[in-house]
């Protein structure tokens, strides 16, 4: 094994320069990648290797170093002019000349770790753990395997076709979750979350000003947890459904299109049973309705 | 600021490191103005844990062990009597392997829960069943929004209130590096979750033995706590 650090200078020869590198790896590695503005864009291929190619990369040094199994590549400027860009950062949005696109081709086991702050990311086609989190941008990861942990600040995140455990969340976006086998935690500030054909065993959506939409099968020893403060929470799940559904509200009010008997109205909670009761259901909102519907 | 260095500064302020080693983190510390945040504001979370450590070290103790658990930090062993392990044994071992933001959120977990937690709001509803059996019905009815607010319930929540407070200063000095619009956008998302507390809090007090107005609470509070942390780990990061 062995280290190698290389720099790339992106020359400031022309107004718009790219730049096109290949590095080696392996299974077992990770990628950490950090770029302050712009866009991450990572696809895949079948090759051991990690292609970056570069655009609008006027006049911002990009290191890659490679240490252990960890592949490191950052965008952010030269760490010697660090007080420098906090202090740009104070005024504002980055200047053109601190924007970096990545474009990235990548194989598919690569665990990916990506940050940014002003930016967008999105990851397609991946079979390892992926984690994301930008400040002002969105996210999309369309496809995944193993722990899929994404977070923006300031817009929406997507995730879609991930086998594994996802964990999702916005602050002030919303949070879209569809064609996932795992577990599901998907949380906002300010915003919706809507969860369709999530298949898992435990789920947990929590916003405080939005609403809560899920659609997918209910298992037997399944958890599910939909709540909210200020919106509505619909529940989609299947007929011949075994569950107790607990629901839970202030100021809102309750449809169902199942037949049930409510049962222990105390304290805004009340419960029913659906089948032989097994899974358990928790729908609640504070001043909003909560429906429970058939799922289609 | 390299991991090596933020990973010491307990130990630093814990006067656990070699004199050569003190001598070379202080010369780093002169130099890298992040580093030296980072150790003033782990200098003042330890001092505000260490004062409500004095005032309910039972109730501080218990809650750091969930606290522990749920960031993922590895306490020590404990060796002696479980009783005694918690916020004391996090400030005196070397053993205990947490990096210094979870240590700063950690702190103020701490904080929030010792003085606004569940165990607080379980007790104020328990206390008051305990009162409408006692007397008259309709007068301990009146009384038991009283207790909530005088008693424990306003206890709870002004400590809850202060340690958002102690949280929100260390923010406001990494404000300035974060962007104006992103700033913006999270101070009025803090609004939006501050005025669930407030609806939550009112509603809880026209129907104080409402467990799902307690957990509401309760829960939209941490909610404010983990917007809090994560803006701090952004700030961290930049």
């Amino acid at each position: 094994m062995f280290h190698t650090l290389m720099a790339l200078w992106v020359t400031i020869a022309a107004p718009v320069q790219t730049s096109d590198t290949t590095i080696r790896v392996e299974e077992g590695m990770r990628l950490n990648l950090r770029n302050e503005a712009g866009e991450i864009r990572v696809t895949t291929w079948e090759r051991h290797e990690v292609r970056v190619v570069l655009s609008r990369a006027r006049g911002v040094r990009i290191d890659v170093e490679r240490s252990g199994s960890v592949l490191r590549i950052r965008s952010a400027l030269d760490l010697g002019f660090r007080d420098e860009f906090r202090t740009r950062g104070r005024r504002g949005r980055f200047d053109d000349d601190e924007v970096v696109d990545f474009a990235l081709t990548v194989p598919v086991y690569l665990d990916l770790e990506l940050y940014g702050v002003e930016t967008d990311i999105s990851v397609v086609g991946m079979n390892a753990s992926v984690t994301a989190e930008t400040v002002e941008g969105s996210i999309l990861v369309r496809g995944g395997n193993g722990l899929v942990m994404v977070h923006s600040v300031e817009e929406e995140v997507r995730v879609e076709r991930v086998r594994g455990r996802v964990r999702a969340s916005s602050t002030d976006g919303d949070v879209w979750i569809s064609d996932v086998v795992g577990e599901v935690t998907a949380e906002s500030v300010d915003g919706n979350i809507e969860l369709n054909d999530v298949d898992s065993r435990q789920v947990t959506a929590r916003t405080v000003d939005g609403d809560v939409v899920f659609d997918g099968p209910i298992h037997d020893d399944g958890r599910y947890h939909l709540s909210t403060h200020d919106g509505d929470v619909t529940a989609w799940i299947p007929a011949g459904t075994n569950a107790t559904v607990m629901v839970a509200n202030f100021d809102g009010d309750f449809e169902t299109s199942f037949s049930v008997m409510l049962r222990g109205l105390r304290g805004r909670r009340f419960h029913f049973t659906l089948g032989d009761g097994s899974a358990r259901i928790e729908l609640e909102s504070f001043a909003g309705d909560v429906y429970l519907r058939r799922r289609r | 600021m390299s991991d090596e260095w933020m990973d010491r500064l307990s130990d630093y302020l814990d006067g656990e490191m070699s004199p050569a080693e003190r001598a070379l983190l202080e010369g780093h510390l002169a130099e890298d103005a992040e580093c030296a945040a980072a150790l003033e504001s782990l200098r003042r979370v330890k001092m505000r844990a260490a004062s409500l450590d004095d005032k309910h070290p039972a109730h501080a103790r218990q809650m750091w062990r969930g606290i522990a658990q749920r960031i993922g930090a590895t306490p020590p062993q404990e060796e002696r009597d479980p009783a005694v392990a918690g916020v004391i044994r996090l400030w005196r071992t070397r053993r205990f392997s947490v990096s210094v933001p979870q240590l700063v959120a950690a702190g103020i977990a701490l904080m929030l829960l010792s003085g606004g937690g569940s165990l607080v709001f379980r007790g104020a509803a328990e206390r008051g069943v305990a009162l409408r059996g006692g007397g008259g019905i309709a007068d301990q009815a009146a009384a038991v929004p009283e207790v909530m607010q005088a008693g424990f319930g306003s206890v709870a929540i002004t400590r809850f209130d202060e340690a958002v407070a102690d949280l929100v200063q260390v923010l406001e000095e990494e404000r300035e590096f974060l962007n104006p619009r992103t700033v913006r956008i999270v101070e009025e998302n803090l609004a939006i979750i501050d005025r669930a507390i407030e609806r939550s809090r009112q509603a809880l007090m026209q129907d104080p033995e409402s467990d799902y107005l307690r957990d509401h609470l309760e829960q939209t509070m941490r909610q404010k706590l983990t917007l809090l942390r994560r803006v701090m780990a952004i700030s961290r990061a930049l």
